[in-house]
Formats: structure tokens, sequence, C-alpha cells
């Protein structure tokens, strides 16, 4: 059965939760959507606390759904970001790879890696129906 | 929701008619940690992610460099931060504006104690003002008791010199004790409503006779 969260508190998802000075934290993603509507926060939790804890900071959002333009929103409070990283806050993948392409870090390898290996896709999806068309 | 039963096909009459079914929900369920593998699956054999060699190189290659750049980056963010808080320009920026505001504070400090100033200075002429009435007032009274206690000295003075004049002294003690034998005053005597003197005769003696007696009779 699944252990469903008994939430004692209404929280600020904005942030105010627990900061400890010698604890690790992480810099990552919070899923703050719906069912099939994912929406994302990009937080600062403790490394140790789970996905839906309380948040030190918000650092940002993440839309992952395209809108009518085509576009994935991002926002990124870059200062704090920075600030954060400097108190050696880790960086979780999916966060690393957003600031990657926001051109704040260099480009994360697991970007390349997805790009290239859905080229692959895209091309051995494509031959054989080429082959059909001839 | 999904539904596990005997009959898995239910017609709308069926439901309406029966009253029991095997019905169990399946959503928000899993298999316990406990439980053995499924049957079905038990010889399946999950397929490894297969990563060419070609790939794995440039991947290893991709996240060293990555890797490294971060390390540098991390760097450099916490140098930045520390010299956010310690470093000299931070510094004299802080301590020039601690001046300026300690400048400020000296401003309003001194306005407050130039209005201090004026204020208690208006405030001790006005208490002198009152001291120096006070004092002169308490002179004004004290010489006029001075004055009255000098008159009432200097009457009490002539009073007593008037008296001086009926004094019995060494020179004239004789004529005094002669006047006093030979005018004796006896105030023996009665005296009605009216005020008329009854001289009896002199009964002094007598009763100055009698009194040693009655005491030696109440001694004995």
């Amino acid at each position: 059965m699944r252990a469903y969260r008994i939430l004692k508190k209404l929280m600020p998802s904005s942030g105010g939760g627990d900061d400890y000075e010698k604890a690790k934290k992480s810099i990552r993603l919070a899923r703050y959507g719906c069912a099939n509507r994912p929406f994302y926060h990009i937080v600062v939790v403790l490394q140790r606390r789970d996905c839906k804890a309380h948040p030190i900071e918000q650092l940002g959002t993440y839309d992952p759904m395209e809108n009518h333009n085509g576009e994935k929103l991002v926002s990124l409070n870059l200062e704090r970001i920075k600030y954060w990283m400097a108190k050696k806050a880790r960086l979780s993948n999916p966060v690393a790879e957003l600031l990657g392409l926001s051109g704040f870090l260099p480009m994360h390898p697991r970007t390349y890696m997805t790009a290239w290996r859905n080229r692959q896709q895209n091309k051995t999806e494509t031959q054989p129906s080429e082959t059909v068309t001839n | 929701m999904q539904y596990v039963g005997k009959n898995t096909v239910v017609s709308t009459k069926f439901l309406e008619i029966s009253t029991q079914i095997f019905l169990q929900p399946v959503r928000y369920t899993r298999k316990p940690r406990w439980l053995p593998k499924a049957p079905s699956k038990m010889f399946r054999v999950p397929i490894r992610p297969q990563i060419s060699v070609e790939e794995r190189n440039e991947l290893f290659h991709l996240f060293t460099n990555y890797r490294t750049c971060m390390k540098a980056i991390y760097k450099q963010m916490e140098e930045e931060l520390e010299k956010s808080s310690t470093g000299e320009e931070v510094l004299n920026e802080i301590i020039q504006k601690e001046e300026k505001e300690w400048q400020q504070c000296l401003a309003i400090n001194n306005d407050w104690n130039a209005e201090v100033a004026s204020d208690r200075d208006e405030r001790i002429a006005k208490e002198k003002e009152i001291e120096r009435q006070t004092i002169l007032e308490n002179l004004i009274n004290s010489e006029e008791e001075k004055r009255k206690m000098m008159e009432m000295i200097e009457e009490q003075v002539r009073i007593e010199k008037e008296k001086s004049r009926y004094y019995i002294t060494e020179e004239n003690i004789d004529e005094a004790i002669e006047n006093a034998l030979n005018n004796i005053v006896s105030y023996n005597y009665a005296i009605d409503l009216n005020g008329t003197k009854f001289d009896g005769e002199n009964k002094s003696k007598e009763a100055d006779n009698e009194s040693p007696k009655l005491t030696v009779e109440s001694i004995n």
C-alpha cells in the first residue's frame, strides 16, 4: 500500500524550511503540478530530505510542457543559485542540464547524450519509412 | 477504476440485479516487498542498456571535462562570495558608509545638545532669579525679626530699669527692714461679697500657740 504523507502544517513552497550550516544541500526540482500536468519548482533543500520537503528557498520554476508557442518556460534566480553553489549545494542532473542550456554553466554531457540518441532514433525511424516510400 | 473479478464482462442488467460481486480495486496498490517474483516474470531477463565503446569513451571524456569545469566554477563562486563580505573594496565601502552614518548621528546629536543646552540655560536663569528673590525675602524677614527682638529686649530692659528703683540692695537693706517692721500688714481677715473687711482680734498668735500642741499630740 502506498503510504500517504500526513501534512502537519501548510508550508510556503517559496522557502523557509530547515537550514543547517554544515548540512549538505542540493538544488533540485520539486514537482508541484497535478496529474498529467507536471510543473516544477527549482529549490534548495537539505540533501537528506525527500523531494517534497519544505525547501530552504525557491530558486526558480520549470514548466516542462510546451506552451502554444512551443516553448518550455524556465525561470531562474541566478544570483541566489550562485550564492547556494558557493555554499557547496549539489546540483541534481536535471537542474544542471537546465542551467547548462540556459548558458549559466557549461553544457551538461547528458544533454549531448540525449541529443545524439534522439538523432540516432530518428534516423532509425526514418530509414525504414524511406525504404517503404522508395 | 480498474476491477479484477470472476466476471470481467458485466452487463448493466446484472449490475442492477446482483448483490454480491467480487470486486477489488487494484489502483493505488503495490506488490508487497516480501512477495516472490510473479510467475509470469520468473524467467524474464531484463535487457541491459547497450552502450558502444565509442559512446562510452565520448561520455567519459565529456563528463571528466564537465567535472573539471564545474570544480573551477564552484571555486570561483566561493571566492566571489568570500570577497563580497571580506574584500578590500567592500570593506572600504562599509567603513565609508559607517563613517557617513556616524557623522549624521553626530550632527543630530549636536543639534539635540544645542536645543537641550538652550532649554537648560533658560531654566537655570529662572531658577537663579527665584532663588535670589527668596534670599532677599528671607533677609528682609530676618532683619524685621531682629528689629522686633531688639525692641522687645529694650522694652524688657526699660521695665527692669524702672523696677530697679525699688530693689533692695546692701545700702538700703537696713532701711527696708526698718520700714517693714514699722508697717506690719496683716492679711488675716475675712471678706464678704461686698468687699467689706472684717478685722477680727489677732488670732494668729493663738493659732501659732495651738499648732505646736497639735503637732505634739499627733506625734504622740
